[in-house]
């Protein structure tokens, strides 16, 4: 365990930390730390709780916005930086349980995630205006708020974190948030997660209470993307309403599906492959980023349901397997039809299923996929499965 | 007294507005279970296809009316065949892909049209009631959006094609096993519901100044509306229309327009909270 | 009766028009086994779901182990110590048997306990040799095995069975009949079954329900020559 998840991912992090500059200038490379950690924490409530949150974004401009005003507030930055990660995470607490225990059907969590998302963006695009003030911040409306002090070397307080030694300190947090994520999930709360991902009801009736379990879940998933949203702040040293829009929440799905649901790195590496694209087409003008990400995300959707990373590893295996002797790869492909009317049963006759809020809409989907499910391909991107990470 | 029917008018038209940009949706997830993240583009497209024709020197009522449906149909014809089709029972992954074909439409119309805001003036003039000035064309779109809804309720109640739908509502493989092509009906429907969606992108394109991002105002709206109303298309778009119309039009009059926004928004929340099937799917339950 | 551990009072569901369960009385022995059986939609599982918590009855008590758990959610009926099996196998595909088991064992025991009892839980429902196969890629006797091994791991004292042997081939039942037997040498067991051979081979005491209420409740001999059971099952109305 020490070896597998602390060591191997501490020392390849390490090397990767100092190759990376080698690539690009540091600058880049930090805002690219931000996302994957914003990355990893939708990787992980989605991959591994079931809780697909199309609000992200929410969390990680909360992050930003709590830095920024608390610096401004207090003058030092390093109890702001704690604030940063403690107000996403206590707010999704609030907001999760009202969801969690309220029982809410995946697809109406990520309306609802969406709505909230929509309700900050609006609420701080339309703060501008002296009636808005936090302490001594002013919110700024579609401006935001420049000007706070960034984070300093901890003994050293006239030594700003900046440029390269802030990416160093981002790409350390992106290492330990990472172990952390991996241990946490070899502990029976992990487990516990993950099971209640592949099996609600199940889980349920092994005397798991879900709903605590999953608003827990979905509070860590804040923690970091809060964490990401004060890097951000850090390097952008400035927050705008834009870091709670729409396109950011897309953006962050689209680095987990691309780099594949279910693993903790393939968010990780979908969010730096994604973000050195969009980097790099920024520079030109021919094609429009937003079609190029949208197109990817439709793409995606369509033709890897499971990301990219898993069909890399499958890959990897198969090629493996073909050359050692012995075992060769399970079909996936046989089993899985199996798995579909065994979904459908227990959800489609939740219609009176008290408690289980499965709307009509659920049911109805189901029961068509049922009938219809040899139009389908046999793997449905909503449910990844751990395929290693 | 003036001011009453002013205020009357204009809740009308916050309902209005409401019921006609969210039509499209509502048909498509009512009969479908697939929701279109990219309805707000899909208004856009109308709003564009109307600009475009009138300012090439198509009647404007021709343009908002004929030219906005059909534009977003064909496009609608498309996304169907290439998109939607391949997705249908998995409600997630539906709205996955149309996020990003969302983002895709935003991107192209950037493209095409540029980052800028186009428009076209109102067709209808205003005019005076009593010490207030109204506008005579929020009068059209409340007319618009009451066709929209009587259209569609007989359309559905009292025609073929709208008991087959009806039929498909209820049950895909009942439908299927009395002749009729389910890949059709839904290809049919997501067209119908795009065209309904270029329609009201072309009646509120006068409105609004149009931008390639202007679908992002639409579609939080739309989609609540929908959401919130439930399975049941007409009434339950007409019944949540109605809640979110009158309390973001009353908050917008007593505050600032972005709080009344902010109000319905907080307000869905509740209220899918509250009622997670939508407000028809417990109380008016198995109706259109 | 003495040693009562499960006790229903009036038991009544309601699905619109439609009454599911008709002011329904029951009670259940210390490690009795009990089988309910009776045609389709005379009310059986909608019982079953409302003892495991997954319906919340119209109105009527259920009591279990002197607790009133009409109403609780499933999570807390199973933390009383109930293991609960669905009619279709609800079972964590994408995780392999011993995960499956060690799942249910850790939430009532350490991590050490539960690693030793999921080698010798899936030994005892005889799926120890597929202890570290995915379950989605197990045939459908062996994860209803799999559902059983994890009902077992919560160490219960009364377990409730929706429909053990559907889709089962002989061999597979005569080993979910064994491990029935094992499991009812310490708890007690509610079944509902449709299959009336199954149901000779492992009752002593049924229940039959008809039309929502209890049409008899007695000794399985006796339960199999009654005329008006088989009128039931013939589908004579009464």
């Amino acid at each position: 365990m020490f070896t597998r998840d602390i060591l191997w991912p501490a020392v390849i992090g390490l090397v990767l930390m100092f190759l990376l500059p080698l690539v690009t200038d540091a600058y880049t490379l930090t805002v690219l730390t931000a996302y994957a950690m914003l990355a990893l924490s939708l990787g992980f409530i989605w991959g591994f709780a079931g809780i697909l949150c199309f609000g992200q974004a929410a969390f990680f401009g909360l992050g930003a916005y709590a830095f920024a005003i608390a610096s401004i507030n207090i003058g030092t930055p390093w109890l702001p930086f704690f604030i940063a990660i403690l107000v996403p995470a206590l707010f999704a607490a609030v907001f999760g349980a009202v969801l969690f225990y309220g029982r809410l059907s995946d697809v109406y969590l990520a309306v609802v995630t969406l709505v909230m998302t929509l309700i900050l963006f609006k609420f701080m695009n339309s703060s501008a205006g002296d009636g808005y003030k936090l302490g001594t911040a002013r919110l700024g409306g579609y401006n935001g708020i420049p000007g706070f002090e960034t984070l300093t070397v901890p003994w050293d307080s006239s030594e700003y974190l900046y440029d390269t030694s802030l990416y160093y300190f981002a790409f350390l947090l992106l290492i330990v948030v990472y172990i952390c994520l991996r241990l946490l999930l070899r502990q029976p709360f992990g487990r516990a997660l993950v099971g209640i991902r592949e099996n609600e009801l199940r889980a349920e009736l092994m005397g798991y209470d879900i709903r605590l379990l999953k608003t827990i879940a979905f509070s860590i998933g804040a923690a970091i993307a809060g964490l990401a949203g004060c890097i951000y702040a850090n390097w952008a040293e400035i927050v705008t309403p834009a870091l709670f829009s729409l396109g950011q929440s897309a953006e962050i799905i689209i680095w987990v599906i691309v780099g594949g649901a279910g693993t903790l790195m393939g968010p990780l590496i979908g969010a730096a492959l994604l973000g050195y694209t969009k980097f790099l087409l920024g520079q030109q003008s021919l094609i429009d980023n937003t079609f190029i990400l949208g197109m990817i995300l439709v793409l995606a959707v369509l033709l890897l349901p499971n990301g990219i990373f898993p069909a890399v590893v499958s890959i990897v295996k198969r090629v493996a397997a073909k050359f050692s002797t012995g075992r060769s790869p399970r079909s996936r492909a046989a089993s899985r039809r199996s798995k579909l009317p065994n979904k459908t049963g227990h959800q489609a006759d939740g219609s009176n299923r008290r408690g289980s809020t499965q709307s009509s809409a659920q049911s109805s989907a189901q029961s068509s996929a049922q009938g219809k499910s040899h139009n389908h391909r046999d793997d449905d991107g909503a449910a990844p499965i751990d395929r290693g990470q | 007294m003036d001011y009453a029917a002013v205020v009357a008018v204009e809740i009308f038209y916050a309902v209005a507005v409401l019921v006609l940009i969210s039509a499209g949706l509502a048909v498509i997830f009512g009969m479908m279970r697939v929701i279109n993240l990219a309805h707000g583009e899909f208004l856009t497209l109308g709003g564009y296809a109307a600009i475009v024709s009138n300012k090439a020197g198509v009647n404007i009522y021709v343009s908002m009316l004929v030219m906005a449906p059909l534009a977003a149909a064909l496009f609608g014809f498309l996304v169907e065949r290439l998109i939607i089709r391949w997705l249908y029972g998995r409600l997630i992954n539906t709205m996955l892909a149309t996020w990003g074909l969302s983002l895709a439409m935003m991107g192209g119309f950037t493209m095409i049209f540029g980052n800028t805001t186009t428009g076209i003036a109102t067709p209808i003039a205003g005019f005076t009631y009593g010490r207030y000035q109204l506008s005579g064309y929020n009068l059209f779109v409340i007319f618009m959006a009451i066709a929209v809804a009587v259209g569609l309720y007989l359309m559905l109640k009292t025609t073929r094609a709208g008991l087959i739908a009806r039929g498909a509502m209820q049950n895909t493989e009942m439908t299927s096993a009395f002749g009729y092509n389910p890949s059709r009906v839904y290809l049919i429907t997501f067209v119908a519901g795009s065209a309904l969606a270029g329609l009201a992108g072309g009646v509120m394109a006068p409105l609004v100044g149009l931008n390639p991002a202007s679908g992002a105002n639409y579609i939080a709206k739309s989609f609540i509306t929908v959401i919130a109303g439930g399975a049941s298309i007409v009434s339950g778009a007409l019944t949540s229309a109605g809640i979110f119309g009158v309390i973001s039009q009353t908050v917008t009059l007593l505050s600032t327009p972005a709080v009344g926004e902010i109000a319905l928004l907080v307000v869905a929340i509740i209220l899918l909270r509250l009622l997670p099937t939508g407000i028809t799917g417990k109380f008016f339950k198995g109706r259109i | 009766m003495r040693n009562v551990e499960v006790e229903v009072r009036g038991l009544t569901m309601q699905f619109g028009g439609v009454r599911a369960l008709d002011q329904v009385n029951f009670a259940l022995a210390r490690r009795e086994l009990r089988c309910l059986i009776g045609p389709n939609g005379a009310g059986k599982s909608t019982f079953f779901k409302c003892l495991a918590g997954l319906l919340e009855p119209t109105s009527g008590e259920i009591m279990i182990r002197g607790e009133n758990t009409t109403g609780w959610l499933p999570h807390r009926i199973a933390r009383l110590g109930v293991g609960i099996k669905t009619q279709v196998p609800s079972v964590m595909n994408g995780l392999t048997v011993r995960e499956n088991i060690w799942l249910a064992a850790k939430r009532n025991s350490t991590v050490a306990e539960a690693n030793r009892m999921a080698s010798s839980i899936a030994a005892r429902v005889l799926i120890d040799d597929v202890l570290n196969e995915q379950v989605e890629t197990l045939a459908h006797g062996k994860r209803q095995l799999v559902e059983l091994a994890i009902v077992l791991a919560g160490r219960p004292w009364l377990v409730l069975l929706d429909e053990p042997a559907a889709g089962l081939t002989a061999i597979e039942v005569d080993r979910m009949i064994d491990v029935i037997r094992d499991i009812n040498t310490d708890a007690a067991l509610i079944i509902v079954e449709h299959d009336m051979h199954f149901v000779r081979r492992i009752a002593k005491q049924v229940t039959v329900f008809h039309q929502g209420r209890v049409l008899i409740d007695e000794d399985v001999d006796q339960v199999m020559s009654n005329p008006d059971v088989r009128d039931v099952y013939l589908g004579k109305q009464l």
